[in-house]
């Protein structure tokens, strides 16, 4: 039964991820009063990629041709340590969200090394910009695990959230308020979102993520576009697993409030997408430091609670 | 033990056949490389039986050695790491030596290499406050003519002069602690009570040789200089001296003070961090890479702290992992920062510029250097898959575990400074790689380039393999070498936990690399099926490419070095654009030693301002001289009586 689980949990993962980026489209359509495209198109955009060929710039090393292969595993690989719907993940150890950290480190560094391939300057400043997030970024996510760590006592993201239940919400609501918070503005990040990225973009100088894989096409392209959809799953599921956290035994219900959180965070981003336009790109750095003192807030918060 | 001695014998004989055959093998390249391979050979046998035992397989319980030679755990570790960088240095140096061999006799610096690679180990077995100092000496003055090489060229001159007022000042600290912890014989032990006073005047004279931020100043004036073997010698094993001093220092010293703790993480922080951003701002390889070894000896100081911190709160599970962790990444780093340097020596060998600004493109020409390159930069920037991310993982647990202890604000800081530094080297790391290796070439040059010859590129296809193995099997490594740390924290519930975590991450590894094969066929079937073609990299139709148009090193890390400002590098001095068709402009930046130019050099002359006024002393006369002596006999016997 455990095992059939965790096989659920995959599935589910691999099968719903796009659908995120489709939600958020059609919210954001609604917003502004279209009907907007439907909520599959990620699928059809990924079938009909895998069945093209590709055209690789002359400029290329087998590093550029292997990087997608790399970033999708890297990123499945990274999405199995995190746990569904009050389920332990595939992989669990001690210490486990360090090394998930570190594993999606390791897919941005070869997404830059691949962008900084091609010889282009766009996607040279595309992958300028993306080490720059990383560097005010990463802090973010372990002063909020430093202070997930603190109130649970547990050093692995499962031992974390099983501990985190509608309880806990009455004691710490500043604190886990807070949290989700930096979270939020840390996920927008990582999956190159409004106010951080424009995805609706088409002018190569002010994008980000896109610009980086300008020069990926066919199944490449579909693997990147996969990978990052995969990433806005794991981000949305740290979210959804603090603010909607296991409250019973019932595997079934629980996956349910899972997904609800999950899609409920894509809503949000819809929401944030539609009121809000992107931020200067110098001012990004500054942005990342609110949410990194928005997490230190909360670690202090809770340390003066008890 | 028999082993280590053979091996001291065997580098100290090789010297000696070096300067006296120096017109005959004594300059053969192939010669010295032989016995230097032999004796690292031979040490590196007997420094692993060491380790494996902890130190306890000693034939040589005579007393007589044991008052003067420390054979424990900590000299075998640290002899283990100098006789495998000696090792590899050694074959790499066979091809590096070749073009120097037209233009001067080698029998000199392979006198001073053997000499180093001697003075390092005998430094290691040392018991004695003066046979120490000694040979600490002697390592300072081996590896100075080593940087001096190549020294008709004024800018190393220079270099190797900072670097030799580091060793003096450093010197000078260690015998003001010396005194304080040896007694009437010169041996090793606590004579004065106030512990902190001693271990601060030692930290300070290993950290001028550790490097660590603000005493760093000569790392990246010497490396650049230094030839890439020397180099490559000095990051991956002398530096490491410096913390086996500190280590040692913590040994014979007691009580500890938790202020040692916080003073080695603020250091150890303040260097990661500093480090890194100054090598942001590095236009030369070389420069990059010596910043990245004060990265890396911020990331030690930080385990340092961390442990000696958890120790005075009596967690010593916690503080043993730590010291565990601080000794795995300066193996780790080792292997990797070795790699390093050779693979910038390839690219100095091949392209004569170490200038990232004009290189570029060379993944294609030289592919063994570039894969090399690569292993050796992921490793440095602490990412998972290599080794350099094992050892700093294992100071993230110890930091984490111990939050839920009481009073553990320390750790939070740890686990900040490393995650900072880790995406900073990301960044670092990316930008060089991708400056030097990737896209086009950004200068015309005649020049054929190509991968070095074979010994150059065997030596770095074992350094990566290594970094790869100990890397992607982080469990044998981590056994091997701390199976024999501790007797009590070899069984420990903690020592278990981490194995069993290592052994884990490589089953992830595993299953990471199966997908990826998976999704690598996947995407070959739909190949054989689809059309592939190549064409320009997109230009937005634009179509002649122009590889000056290319994003530069210096372009890549501008956004960051422009966020941190006067530390990281000089604001470029821009001529403006004016009119709608502009045709002058020019924008030029540069890059700065921001503690050197800020600090060392203000203070060095308002030093030499006041020297100046006392010269009179220094008058030159003879007569005067011998007045001086009569006058300090005056007064010492005066001062007896």
């Amino acid at each position: 039964m455990e095992n059939l689980r965790i096989l659920f949990q995959i599935l589910a993962m691999l099968a719903l991820s796009p659908l995120l980026f489709g939600i958020i489209n059609k919210v954001k359509a609604v917003f502004a009063g279209r009907q907007g495209r439907s909520v599959f198109k990620l699928y059809y955009d990924i079938y009909k990629l895998l069945n093209r060929g590709a055209v690789y710039s002359n400029s290329v090393t087998a590093l550029f041709k292997i990087a997608p292969v790399a970033i999708l595993s890297l990123t499945i690989t990274a999405a199995l340590i995190v746990p569904f719907g009050g389920q332990k993940g595939v992989i669990s150890f001690p210490g486990d969200f360090i090394f998930f950290s570190y594993i999606l480190a390791m897919s941005r560094f070869v997404l830059i090394l691949s962008a900084m391939d091609t010889a282009s300057s766009f996607e040279g400043m595309g992958a300028s910009r993306e080490a720059q997030f990383a560097v005010f970024s990463e802090p973010v996510f372990f002063m909020a695990m430093i202070t997930l760590s603190k109130i649970t006592g547990q050093i692995s993201i499962y031992g974390i959230f099983s501990r985190l239940n509608p309880s806990l919400w009455v004691v710490n609501a500043p604190v886990l308020t807070l949290l989700v918070f930096s979270l939020f503005i840390l996920m927008l990040c990582e999956a190159a979102r409004v106010p951080f990225d424009d995805p609706e973009t088409h002018l190569e100088l002010t994008m980000i993520h896109e610009v980086m894989i300008l020069d990926n096409s066919g199944p490449d392209l579909a693997y990147i576009l996969y990978a990052s959809s995969i990433k806005m799953w794991i981000f949305a599921s740290f979210i959804s697993s603090i603010i909607l956290p296991r409250h019973s035994d019932i595997f079934w219900s629980d996956c349910l409030f899972y997904l609800a959180g999950i899609f409920l965070s894509a809503v949000a981003v819809a929401v944030t997408e539609s009121v809000m336009a992107r931020l200067r790109l110098l001012r990004v750095p500054h942005f990342l430091m609110a949410a990194f003192s928005v997490s230190v807030m909360a670690f202090v918060f809770q340390s003066f609670k008890g | 033990m028999m082993l280590i001695v053979a091996a001291l014998a065997i580098f100290l004989l090789s010297s000696f056949f070096s300067l006296v055959l120096s017109s005959g093998y004594g300059k053969s390249n192939s010669f010295n490389s032989a016995m230097s391979i032999l004796g690292a050979f031979t040490g590196l046998t007997g420094a692993a039986c060491g380790i494996w035992s902890g130190g306890k397989f000693l034939p040589l319980t005579h007393k007589f050695w044991a008052h003067y030679l420390y054979l424990d755990y900590l000299s075998h570790f640290f002899l283990f790491v100098v006789f495998l960088t000696i090792l590899f240095v050694s074959v790499y140096s066979i091809d590096y030596l070749k073009p120097y061999r037209e233009k001067k006799s080698l029998s000199f610096f392979w006198f001073n290499f053997h000499m180093l690679s001697f003075s390092m180990c005998a430094v290691l077995l040392s018991k004695n406050a003066a046979l120490f100092i000694l040979f600490w000496e002697l390592m300072a003055f081996s590896s100075y003519f080593l940087v001096m090489t190549d020294h008709k060229a004024g800018h190393v001159r220079h270099a190797g002069f900072i670097y030799l007022c580091a060793n003096g000042i450093g010197a000078l600290f260690l015998i003001a602690a010396f005194s304080f912890i040896s007694d009437s014989s010169y041996s090793f032990v606590q004579t004065f009570s106030h512990s902190s006073l001693a271990f601060f005047l030692a930290l300070a004279g290993f950290g001028l040789k550790a490097g660590f931020i603000p005493l760093h100043v000569w790392l990246p004036e010497a490396h650049p200089a230094a030839p890439g073997n020397v180099s490559a010698l000095m990051s991956a094993a002398m530096i490491k001296m410096g913390i086996y001093g500190i280590f040692r220092a913590l040994s014979i010293l007691s009580p500890w003070h938790s202020s040692w703790g916080w003073t080695m993480l603020a250091i150890g922080g303040l260097s990661a961090l500093l480090g890194l951003i100054m090598s942001l701002g590095q236009k030369e390889i070389k420069k990059v890479l010596a910043y990245s070894s004060v990265e890396n000896i911020g990331i030690i100081m930080i385990g340092l702290g961390l442990a000696v911190l958890l120790f005075s709160l009596k967690l010593n599970e916690l503080s043993m992992a730590a010291f565990c962790a601080v000794l795995f990444h300066v193996f780790n780093h080792s292997l990797f920062k070795s790699l390093l340097f050779m693979g910038a020596g390839s690219v100095l060998h091949a392209a004569h510029s170490g200038k990232m600004d004009e290189l570029g493109g060379l993944a294609g020409k030289m592919p063994v250097s570039a894969s090399a390159f690569l292993i050796g930069s992921a490793a440095a920037a602490g990412l998972p898959f290599l080794n350099g991310f094992a050892g700093e993982f294992v100071i993230y647990y110890a930091a984490f575990s111990s939050l839920q202890y009481a009073e553990t604000s320390f750790s939070i800081f740890a686990i900040l400074f490393l995650s900072l530094a880790g995406a900073l080297g990301a960044a670092s790391f990316s930008k060089m790689f991708s400056a030097v290796f990737q896209g086009r070439p950004k200068m015309k040059t005649d020049r054929k380039i190509e991968d070095p010859g074979f010994y150059m590129k065997s030596a770095m296809i074992f350094l990566s393999s290594s970094c790869l193995f100990a890397g992607l099997l982080p469990y044998f490594s981590f056994n091997f070498l701390f199976s024999g740390f501790n007797q009590g924290f070899s069984e420990s519930r903690t020592m278990l936990d981490l194995s069993k975590i290592l052994l884990l991450m490589s089953v992830v590894y595993a299953f990471s690399v199966f997908l990826f094969i998976i999704l690598y066929i996947a995407r070959k079937r739909i190949f054989s099926k689809a059309l592939v073609s190549h064409s320009v990299t997109w230009d937005c139709g634009y179509s002649s490419e122009v590889p000056r148009a290319q994003y530069t090193g210096s372009s890549f890390s501008q956004l960051l070095t422009d966020f941190f400002g006067k530390v990281a590098g000089r604001p470029g001095a821009c001529r403006s654009v004016n009119g709608y068709f502009p045709s002058n402009f020019s924008y030029a930046a540069s890059s700065r030693a921001f503690f050197y130019e800020t600090l060392y050099l203000p203070a060095a002359e308002k030093i030499k301002a006041a020297a100046l006024r006392f010269s009179f002393i220094q008058s030159g006369n003879l007569r005067l001289y011998v007045f001086y002596i009569f006058i300090a006999l005056a007064a010492l016997i005066i001062w007896k009586i």
